[in-house]
């Protein structure tokens, strides 16, 4: 039995490394910094209240709707945005400016539909959790093994696409040099334009699991986005596997650390969890700025190796 | 087969070429030569689609390749060798060399591939095949560069400074290389070279590129025999 927090904490994880995943991409294969990133989750939240309280869909059937329309938005955005705006000569920091400009954007969009749906509908379409609608299963949380399972088979499928196919080498590839994988005969366009069908899709599905635990609403992706960027940041925003170990240290220590905080100084420290997620990003870029990813390995490993030998004979020569 | 007709090209504003009149004939090795900043890697970014063109053609076998995008002029024929970053650091030799291959089928990509890697035997090697092309000297990372080049079964071969940075020994080889390369796979051949004397060796006809002007247009022998040129333009070797 796995106790409810830590559930808690690795669905928190799941839904993080699916954000943080979609960022690293953006930035590491498209070079574009994306702040709306927590927003296309919202952008699913909606979809699933929508699936959910209009057409009165099962919870999770509303994946693949999540996934099909947030890569379809991510599409629209590259190609009514980034693109022209690059044609235009933007620098990558002129983009990411237009990227925040994006987030406030959608989160306007998202209150009005939020309260299109409130007076079109009569349901309550702000501050709401989907905990009603999940089922569970030998005492685990149906949105536990739910954004579990579909967290694993994202990292599968992007290993297997990254390493093994000849789309996956030609998008590392457009991700060191653009103008030379372009004369290499790829065509960096139909690449980006499926970089960021993904880069749309993942944070979106991720929308379908936030609600289940969290009380959600247009602006849930203020409190969120620290903590993607953060993963991203202890990541190292370079592969999807840095994000994902990122994002989990991040929710580890979100979830689990501030409840035992709370029991020693009190409850009043449980609305600043987010500063955790701040303090490690500070953290991250004083001490080691290229985060998991630029850290010595093979050093850390031989290390730990001779570290282990080392008290492995202390013990023996004790013994 | 390639041919340039009065281009003015450059980056932004900043004009490199101007009225540029060039035809490759259909056979040989053409050696581009001129001082450091004449704009020889302009041309060639030029003619791949990478700088702004103000005006005039560039066709290739009669064809106007002007404002089409690098992956299409890639698709035509043309296979560009750029002078520093011509390979990926990150991935290893063989995904390098499957990318060089990127337009071809499958199968023909892996056929190509035992092709180009008996050119280059070195790179072949079951230590170096897998290895990161980060992890690769001067000379191997020259002959990556080209065999990436050779792996679009190319009708024409841009090298933009095949030999820049290496030891006269290693120069040698990469020049017997590519003249190899013509001869065995009939591919065309149009370099860029700052020190001259042995590219204009294993070339047949040379232009002289100065301040993105062309201002001669020979043979290499003739070149080769004019006290004047050997003065300004052959370097070291000269």
């Amino acid at each position: 039995m796995i106790p409810l927090l830590l559930q808690n904490a690795i669905v928190f994880a799941n839904i993080l490394s699916l954000m943080a995943i979609s960022a690293t991409l953006a930035l590491s294969k498209t070079n574009v910094p994306n702040f709306a990133v927590a927003t296309f989750g919202t952008i699913g939240v909606y979809i699933t209240f929508t699936c959910v309280k209009i057409f009165r869909l099962p919870l999770y059937s509303s994946l693949p709707f999540c996934l099909i329309f947030g890569g379809l938005i991510g599409v629209a955005i590259y190609r009514l945005m980034i693109k022209p705006l690059r044609e235009r000569g933007a620098t990558r920091e002129e983009i990411m400016i237009a990227t925040l400009g994006l987030d406030i954007f959608l989160i306007a969009i998202l209150n009005i539909y939020a309260d299109y749906l409130t007076r079109a509908f009569k349901v309550m379409a702000r501050d709401f959790t989907f905990s009603a609608y999940d089922f569970s299963i030998a005492g685990l949380n149906g949105v536990f093994v739910a954004s579990t399972i579909f967290f694993v088979a994202t990292m599968v499928s992007l290993h297997l696409i990254f390493t093994k196919t000849s789309l996956g080498i030609a998008l590392k590839a457009m991700g060191e040099d653009q103008s030379l994988a372009e004369c290499q005969g790829i065509n960096t366009d139909i690449l980006c334009l499926i970089t960021w069908f993904i880069v749309g899709a993942l944070p979106a599905a991720a929308g379908v699991f936030f609600p289940v635990n969290w009380i959600s609403n247009p602006t849930v992706s203020l409190f969120i986005v620290v903590s993607v960027f953060a993963s991203c940041v202890l990541g190292g925003f370079s592969t999807i596997y840095d994000a994902a170990a990122g994002s989990y240290i991040i929710a580890m220590a979100q979830v689990l650390l501030i409840p035992y905080l709370a029991n020693i100084v009190g409850v009043w420290i449980l609305p600043y969890g987010f500063l955790v997620a701040l303090l490690i990003m500070i953290l991250t870029i004083v001490i080691f700025p290229k985060g998991l990813y630029g850290l010595p390995w093979n050093t850390i490993g031989e290390f730990l190796l001779k570290l282990f030998n080392y008290v492995k004979e202390a013990l023996r020569v004790k013994a | 087969m390639l041919e340039l007709r009065g281009v003015n090209a450059g980056y932004g504003k900043h004009q490199v070429l101007f009225d540029v009149t060039m035809n490759l004939k259909k056979s040989g090795i053409t050696v581009i030569i001129g001082p450091n900043g004449a704009g020889k890697t302009t041309l060639f970014r030029t003619i791949m689609g990478l700088t702004n063109i103000y005006s005039g053609l560039i066709l290739f076998n009669d064809y106007n390749i002007v404002n089409l995008k690098p992956n299409r002029i890639v698709k035509l024929g043309i296979s560009y060798v750029p002078q520093r970053g011509s390979f990926f650091e990150n991935l290893t030799v063989r995904e390098n060399l499957l990318l060089g291959g990127y337009i071809l089928k499958e199968e023909e990509r892996h056929s190509i591939m035992k092709e180009v890697l008996e050119l280059f035997p070195v790179l072949a090697r079951k230590d170096y095949i897998n290895r990161k092309a980060s992890r690769l000297s001067g000379g191997e990372r020259k002959m990556l560069a080209i065999a990436m080049g050779l792996m679009k079964k190319p009708r024409l071969l841009l090298l933009d400074e095949p030999t820049e940075g290496l030891m006269p020994k290693l120069t040698i080889e990469v020049y017997k290389k590519i003249r190899e390369i013509h001869e065995e796979m009939g591919t065309q051949i149009v370099m860029t070279a700052e020190k001259a004397q042995l590219s204009l060796e294993i070339g047949d006809e040379a232009f002289l590129l100065v301040s993105g002007q062309i201002k001669d247009h020979r043979t290499t022998q003739e070149m080769l025999n004019d006290p004047n040129l050997r003065e300004k333009y052959f370097g070291v070797y000269g």
